[in-house]
């Protein structure tokens, strides 16, 4: 592959991670091009780029994409997570079109994509798998085949739609009561979201922890592991933190871990940054692959602070065919990362919208990472995901790195919308956490304590300013100038 | 002079006399308040609590983060108060988005925690529950339709 510059990079996405995206690219000195739907006028991610475009329909629409891109000049594309990140379809699209997509090749995308195809590869390369089976989309089972192959895989059962991802299309069956329902109903759910009926059946471990492997193939294919991250704590089938290294795995169990998801990307011709994800059974050691993101992932900062790379910066040389190694990188102390989204607090994570009117967030340096796609008088709008912000901590070890993220969160006021900071810094406190007993379903077990006193004051201090504001400017209130907690939020 | 207050359809009212304030229903006594511009603090026997807040003129709103919790005011005329009231305990979207489904009819007796409406906002679907033993009185939304922020949906009594 011979090796070419790329002078113009489109960014397919929008919040922090097209902020993160432009910033690599700006460093490096390549031209960023952000798009945008007419709703997000002035998102952040449209001011910090060299050029911006409204794209003619949306995120999704691939003609259009493509279309846009070839009228700007584009050489390359990064399509982010989410969105067309994952779509083969669209991979092909852009390399038809004669630009480069930033990413794992199509074919790669789309075996990884089918979760029934994952799942045969891994069996044939003797990685190991949750016990299960695949229900093929074309013979919709009886209910007694059904309740055989569910006893055969032991309950509880997870049902997962096989060409689903990021918790959706889903569900933990506990007994044979209501299986043939949940079957049918995610069968028909599975169709709707993505033509495709075919499910995985597979054992629940109600007690696991999540553990991925980072690897980067370079332009040859030839893939590298960049050590793992845990992400147990989740909610809704989301990560909300995660950290590198992920611990407390025995050293032989890491190392073929490690080499299981060589081995998997190598069998695919994989290029660039991706993720293979297990569930990792503490009580035993035995680990179970789950699928491979053929992506860059939310959490790859994790990664990026405790190994120094940029992984962004990687992908970039990688696509430009550039002959990239990674034998000598090393893992340096430990990383946490946090994720802010806009939600109610409680346990329902209800997404939440509006204008920002006030945020802070604490200074950044070497230990303390902030990848944000919102500033003041951003909007945060109820069309896409709800991560606003990611705060990231490094440090020599473990309980540093909790100490300081949790004072960053402390340090972090956003005014405007409800977030799960009280959330994440209860976890972050967590005696289950900070002596590393969390499991995937952790969070679904807590309570989370009214801020009682909180709440009593809220009133208080809200009259009171009102209050005090009436005294100042007597019965005709001025406009004020505009709340500005911090100054250098938009720099 | 009297401030009403709403924060998710709760209403408080305060009175302020002689420059001190007093909360209808509110046991606080005997506070102290320092307001500087963006940040607040209240002080109140041995505990002090500090928080960031911003007044919108406009929609006459007071936002404020308190222990990493976001509360936004309204601030109702006292003219307005009674149908802020009668706004209360109804179902109220938080967040614009479409509704999937409704699962009451006029007439129903609900038990405190039962579905009301299935509503898909932010890519992703949430239901409205009753927050307490009631009756439905009046169904304004249907199945498919699109609606605002804070627009009624379901009327209980």
């Amino acid at each position: 592959m011979a090796e070419q510059k790329l002078k113009r990079v489109l960014i397919l996405n929008r919040g922090e991670i097209a902020c993160r995206i432009i910033q690599t690219l700006s460093r490096l000195g390549i031209t960023s091009i952000a798009v945008y739907q007419a709703v997000e006028q002035g998102a952040l991610h449209c001011r910090m780029a060299d050029e911006a475009y409204l794209l003619p329909e949306d995120y999704l629409d691939i003609d259009g994409i493509i279309e846009l891109c070839q009228k700007h000049a584009v050489d390359a594309i990064h399509p982010g997570y989410g969105f067309l990140s994952e779509n083969h379809v669209f991979c092909r699209a852009v390399e038809q079109a004669g630009m480069v997509f930033i990413g794992p090749p199509a074919r790669a995308i789309q075996k990884m994509g089918d979760k029934v195809e994952a799942r045969r590869l891994a069996r044939e390369l003797g990685v190991s798998l949750m016990p299960g089976a695949d229900l093929a989309a074309t013979e919709e089972k009886s209910q007694v085949e059904l309740e055989k192959i569910a006893e055969e895989t032991g309950y509880p059962v997870l049902l997962k739609a096989a060409a689903g991802g990021g918790g959706k299309a889903m569900s933990i069956v506990k007994s044979k009561d209501l299986l043939h329902t949940e079957y049918l109903r995610l069968r028909e759910e599975a169709e709707s979201l993505y033509h495709n009926s075919a499910l995985v059946i597979e054992h629940y471990l109600e007690k696991a922890r999540h553990v991925e492997v980072q690897v980067l193939g370079n332009c040859q294919a030839e893939n590298f592991v960049l050590f793992d991250r845990d992400c147990s704590l989740q909610r809704n089938n989301q990560k909300v933190i995660e950290e590198a290294p992920a611990l407390a795995i025995e050293d032989g169990v890491r190392a073929s871990m490690h080499s299981d998801a060589r081995k998997l990307a190598d069998a695919v011709g994989y290029t660039g940054a991706g993720t293979v994800e297990f569930l990792y059974d503490h009580q035993n050691g035995r680990y179970y692959f789950l699928e491979m993101n053929t992506r860059l992932q939310v959490e790859h900062t994790v990664t990026e602070m405790v190994t120094g790379l940029d992984l962004v910066e990687e992908q970039l040389k990688i696509a430009a065919g550039q002959v990239t190694r990674y034998d000598n990188i090393l893992c340096g102390g430990h990383a946490i990362q946090a994720r802010i989204c806009a939600e109610t607090p409680d346990l329902n994570f209800t997404p939440h919208a509006g204008d920002i009117v006030g945020y802070q967030v604490p200074a950044t340096s070497g230990s303390l990472r902030i990848d944000s796609g919102i500033a003041r008088g951003s909007a945060v709008l109820p069309h896409y995901d709800n991560m606003m912000l990611k705060l990231v901590s490094h440090a020599e070890n473990r309980d540093d790195a909790i100490d300081k993220l949790m004072v960053a969160l402390g340090e972090t006021i956003i005014l405007g919308v409800h977030t799960n900071i009280p959330l994440l810094r209860q976890l972050l406190a967590s005696e289950e956490f900070r002596n590393y007993r969390h499991f995937t379903r952790f969070i679904s077990t807590m309570t989370l304590p009214e801020p009682a006193s909180e709440k009593e004051i809220a009133p208080v201090a809200a009259a009171c300013i009102y209050q005090n504001e009436f005294q100042k400017n007597g019965s005709r209130l001025k406009e004020l100038t505009a709340f500005d907690l911090l100054g250098n939020t938009e720099s | 002079m009297k401030i009403n207050l709403s924060f998710q359809q709760k209403i408080v009212s305060c009175l302020v006399r002689d420059g001190q304030l007093s909360l209808e229903d509110n046991q606080l006594q005997g506070y102290q308040a320092s307001i500087d511009g963006r940040a607040f603090s209240i002080a109140l026997a041995d505990q002090s609590y500090r928080g960031y807040y911003y007044i919108d003129h406009s929609a006459n709103q007071v936002h404020l983060n308190l222990g990493g919790y976001y509360y936004r005011y309204d601030l109702i005329a006292e003219a307005a108060l009674n149908a802020a009231k009668e706004r209360q305990g109804n179902i109220i979207s938080s967040l614009p988005g479409k509704i999937l489904k409704v699962l009451v009819q006029p007439k129903d007796k609900l038990k405190q925690g039962q579905p009301i409406v299935v509503q898909e906002a932010m890519k992703m679907q949430h239901t409205l529950e009753a927050s307490r033993d009631c009756e439905v009185e009046e169904v304004l939304v249907g199945a498919g339709e699109q609606v605002a922020a804070d627009q009624l949906l379901v009327k209980l009594k």
